[in-house]
């Protein structure tokens, strides 16, 4: 069973293989019921959401719920791994989690049903993935990567297996999007950046810092043991890291994901920009 | 020897654009684009393959060691030139105070090949954006790229046939996506 749900501003995609469709379809119900709880907390347009609470200081981080706390805590923790370019505190000084709460919904949604018994199913929110098993033909599920230049082709196919997989991007070339880091303000020319982790909160999280970082990014990527990616500048040329192109053959049989294959991939802890010498 | 000398021109060519920089924004907001090169120090590092280059650039690795500035000046920038008055970033928000109608952004320069997109406003809203040009000329795109990454594999990207299961693309909707329409979107702004 496959259902789709516009919920926090964006098309929500949940299928299950298999049978039992009754209980698909409660369970379904339960994982947008989440995502609504999820939009409820972390809004940025609700008023009467934590998130705009705490913005606007009726809310102390300390009396929030756990789930805000845990958020700002994560948020701390990848600002730190990205060297302060992954920051929820936008340019007018508010804070919008949105950037990390997606990737952590997902990844939660995803164990509400791996919890409930399902062995094939996927969780689609605006592009981020996460799947499990295999598709309804029994084989592994396949990921096209969306042309950013044209929105009905994809560009890329590949097989994530069990990891995740977000993409962070913008449509055009000439964006405004600065670099905190460049003071000379340098546009980045980077219309799309697809990122394959060892589950969807950690390709997310690390899509949207690489992302900003530029050019920069992709290097970022190859750098970060456990993670792929692929980005598509304003040229349409795709530059991808090594070990990307490992997800993009189809692995035999249904059950069989790409496992960990970084040998001769520079295993050494990314901390901060990456120096163009 | 010879990697001594790129090292050393690296170096000065670092220590030039430090001093470029720090004077230009001492008279400059810091968020204003500046004109001041973004200096690539890769080139030097990459003995191209010598592919046909329409520009008659001298070869990096050759002059790096004598006539630094030179280099900087010269070496290849991807900054476009932006359309004048870069408008405020639109909030999504915003998006249902268009008046109805079809709008054109204009041919931003994106150095190697024009970017262009129209966007459909109708009742007010946003309801398609389509790209009206974009970069191909792959060659030269492909040369450039391998300069400024030379450890990783590039391609040109190639619409593909095959029937996926899912998509995995920037949303819409997303923040980013949103800024990167204000070009357009202020022109439809009531």
């Amino acid at each position: 069973m496959k259902q789709t749900r516009i919920l926090m501003g964006m098309p929500i995609t949940v299928e299950i293989i298999g049978d039992r469709i009754d209980s698909q379809a409660l369970e379904i119900a339960r994982v947008f019921e989440y995502f609504s709880y999820v939009d409820k907390t972390f809004s940025t347009y609700k008023d009467l959401s934590e998130v705009m609470k705490i913005n606007r200081g009726e809310l102390k981080l300390e009396n929030a719920s756990q789930d805000v706390q845990q958020i700002f805590k994560l948020a701390e923790q990848t600002k730190g791994e990205t060297d302060g370019y992954f920051d929820i505190v936008n340019r007018k000084g508010i804070f919008d989690p949105s950037g990390i709460v997606k990737g952590w919904a997902i990844r939660n949604a995803v164990d509400i049903l791996r919890r409930a018994g399902y062995v094939n199913f996927y969780v689609d929110a605006g592009g981020d993935i996460q799947a499990h098993g295999s598709n309804r033909e029994g084989k592994p599920w396949s990921v096209g990567i969306k042309n950013p230049f044209n929105q009905q082709e994809i560009v890329k196919v590949i097989y994530p297996g069990e990891k995740g997989v977000a993409t962070s991007g913008t449509y055009i070339r000439g964006q405004h999007i600065y670099d905190p880091k460049d003071k000379s303000g340098e546009i980045t020319d980077i219309v799309s950046l697809t990122v394959i982790g060892p589950d969807v909160y950690e390709a997310d999280r690390f899509a949207t810092a690489a992302f900003a970082m530029g050019k920069k990014g992709i290097e970022f990527i190859e750098k970060l043991p456990g993670f792929e990616g692929y980005m598509i500048d304003a040229n349409a040329l795709a530059t991808m890291t090594t070990g990307f192109e490992v997800y993009t053959e189809r692995p035999l049989g249904g059950a069989v994901f790409p496992t960990a294959k970084h040998e001769g991939k520079i295993l050494r802890r990314q901390k901060g920009a990456v120096d163009a010498s | 020897m010879k990697k001594f000398l790129l090292s050393f021109g690296l170096v000065v060519v670092f220590a030039f654009y430090v001093m470029l920089s720090s004077s230009r924004s001492a008279n400059q907001p810091l968020a204003m684009v500046s004109n001041v090169p973004i200096t690539s120090t890769v080139p030097i590092q990459i003995p191209s393959p010598s592919p046909i280059v329409s520009k008659p650039t001298a070869s990096p690795a050759t002059t790096a060691a004598t006539s630094n500035s030179v280099s900087v000046k010269s070496a290849p920038k991807s900054t476009p030139s932006i359309s004048p008055n870069p408008s405020p970033v639109v909030p999504a928000a915003n998006v249902g105070l268009y008046k109805d109608g079809t709008y054109t952004s204009p041919v931003v320069d994106a150095y190697y090949g024009n970017v262009q997109i129209a966007i459909n406003v109708s009742g007010g809203r946003l309801t398609d954006v389509s790209f009206l040009q974009y970069p191909s000329d792959r060659r030269t795109s492909q040369q450039i790229n391998s300069r400024a990454m030379p450890a990783l594999k590039s391609e040109a990207i190639a619409a593909q046939s095959a029937k996926v299961d899912m998509v995995s693309g920037a949303t819409a909707t997303s923040q980013a996506f949103a800024q990167s329409l204000s070009t357009v979107l202020a022109q439809a702004a009531n």
